[in-house]
């Protein structure tokens, strides 16, 4: 059962518009009127990286006529294996920028509106306001349950995905579709009612995500973005699509609003929970300088020293550049508490990461199970110069 | 017991690694119990089901802490939470 269209159509479509989307006007159920509506249509996408990269690109194929690209990031190399958008040459643009270049190189009869910001309790509801749709594609919890919040707030439809490693999962929130519809009303905190805790859930630098993945889920994600503004088929609205990459299943899970649900709190509540544990701030006799842990591996060599150097970032960067005499112990296993088994409570223990940040935290973690533990300040990349290092840098 | 006595649990992602299957049938009950039936046939998602969504028939159980019932027929999809884009 379709749901009513979003939007309502433009008044007219040019020649140059008649001709572009032609295939789109034969179709019975979108034809002229569709297409105009399509024409008519603002819809935001958050995140213009691997799922971003498809949705923008078929919704500006698809001629909606107005685009808004959220993004605060610029376009890393690493980018590139899964972000079609941006191209070699964008490498160190902004991403919202890049995005509008090639969004328009595609199709120049429409119109992309730029928030290069990142998204906070403060400019939430002020940049969603006034869009009949907005496409969640971000690569983060905090961001995810602010821009659910804000469009349960402002009553706006929500099309979700999300990718790890080799699976994906998209739906279409609303927590309030037209009354009168089939459909029973749901949002993200249906699903998923709170952020994870802090630092359990890995992220895609940390684990790796196929590429393709996000064609797979974002072309699914645009696919419902054009329904609902036509107002064609049936939205995945309380179904859940979920992909095996490797075995090409898309299993579907229903889902039901939650009658005991909590109501949405204040916008700002979201960034207190997804804040990582206060790595209560190093103190300064936790923290090991590059130059100094140099004089103490030289020395751990001639037998004067000893410790346990231990490499908490993951096992693909660890092989990309490591610090001789170091081993890897992934800072997972920090988490669940599967790493301490493998350390000796009686040897000192030095940990380190790219820029100290991740060692910092497990630092928090190991001191709190009974090590007497330090870690490098600044990481890897203070070592540069100061220790001979195994492979490349980062 | 036939199926429609029993109560299907079905894994995804991270949580259908752990287990090493798409999904089992389990003996209805409060879902602590299952959970906990489920750690003890599968070991590894003691480490993943902490952070799953439980959604029994569609629905929500975290709310529940645990003390929902799970009847016979009822499907149980076990779902980790991700958010890379």
């Amino acid at each position: 059962m379709a749901l009513l269209p979003l939007v309502e159509p433009a008044a007219v479509l040019t020649d140059a518009e008649v001709q572009r989307y032609a295939r789109h006007l034969t179709l019975p159920v979108v034809g002229n009127e569709g297409q105009r509506r399509l024409k008519n249509a603002r819809v935001l996408v958050v995140g213009a990286g691997g799922l971003g990269s498809p949705v923008l690109l078929y919704l500006a194929a698809a001629g909606v006529g107005t685009i808004g690209v959220v993004d605060s990031d610029v376009v890393d190399e690493s980018n590139l294996q899964r972000q079609v958008l941006h191209g070699t040459p964008d490498v160190g643009r902004g991403k919202t920028a890049s995005a509008r270049d090639a969004v328009e190189r595609l199709n120049p009869l429409i119109h992309v509106e730029l928030h290069d910001l990142r998204l906070d309790a403060s400019n939430a509801l002020e940049t969603l306001r006034g869009y009949d749709l907005v496409v969640d594609g971000t690569d983060n919890f905090a961001t995810r349950y602010l821009v659910n919040d804000a469009c349960v707030l402002l009553g706006l439809p929500l099309v979700w995905g999300a990718i790890y490693r080799f699976d994906g999962q998209t739906s279409v929130f609303w927590a309030a579709p037209p009354a009168g519809c089939e459909y029973e009303g749901v949002h993200y905190r249906d699903v998923f009612p709170h952020p994870p805790t802090p630092g359990t859930v890995p992220s895609c630098a940390e684990g790796g995500v196929l590429g393709v993945l996000c064609g797979a889920i974002g072309s699914v994600m645009a696919n419902e973005a054009v329904k609902l503004i036509t107002g064609i088929g049936e939205p995945l609205l309380g179904r859940l699509l979920t992909f095996d990459a490797l075995t090409t299943r898309w299993p579907e899970v229903l889902v039901h609003a939650d009658p005991h649900r909590a109501p949405i709190g204040p916008l700002e509540d979201i960034a207190v929970q997804c804040a990582l544990p206060e790595s209560a701030p190093v103190l300064a006799g936790h923290a090991i300088s590059a130059a100094r842990l140099a004089g103490r591996l030289a020395e751990r060599e001639r037998g004067n020293d000893d410790f346990d150097l231990v490499d908490v970032r993951e096992q693909h960067e660890f092989d990309l550049v490591a610090i001789p005499g170091a081993r890897l112990v992934p800072r997972g296993g920090f988490f669940d508490g599967s790493a301490f088994a493998s350390l000796d409570r009686t040897r000192p223990l030095i940990l380190h990461c790219k820029s100290g940040a991740r060692s910092a935290e497990v630092l928090t973690l190991a001191r709190a199970a009974g090590f007497g533990a330090i870690h490098l300040d600044g990481g890897i990349l203070a070592c540069v110069d100061k220790i001979e290092l195994r492979g490349s840098r980062h | 017991m036939t199926v429609g006595e029993q109560v299907t649990i079905r894994f995804f992602a991270g949580a259908r690694a752990a287990a090493g299957c798409d999904q089992v049938t389990v003996d209805p009950g409060p879902l602590e119990q299952v959970i906990k039936s489920l750690h003890a046939d599968f070991p590894a998602l003691a480490d993943v089901t902490p952070g799953c969504s439980f959604l029994v028939d569609g629905l929500s159980a975290t709310r529940h802490e645990g003390l929902l019932l799970v009847g016979a027929g009822s499907t149980v999809d076990v779902l980790p939470p991700f958010a890379g884009g």
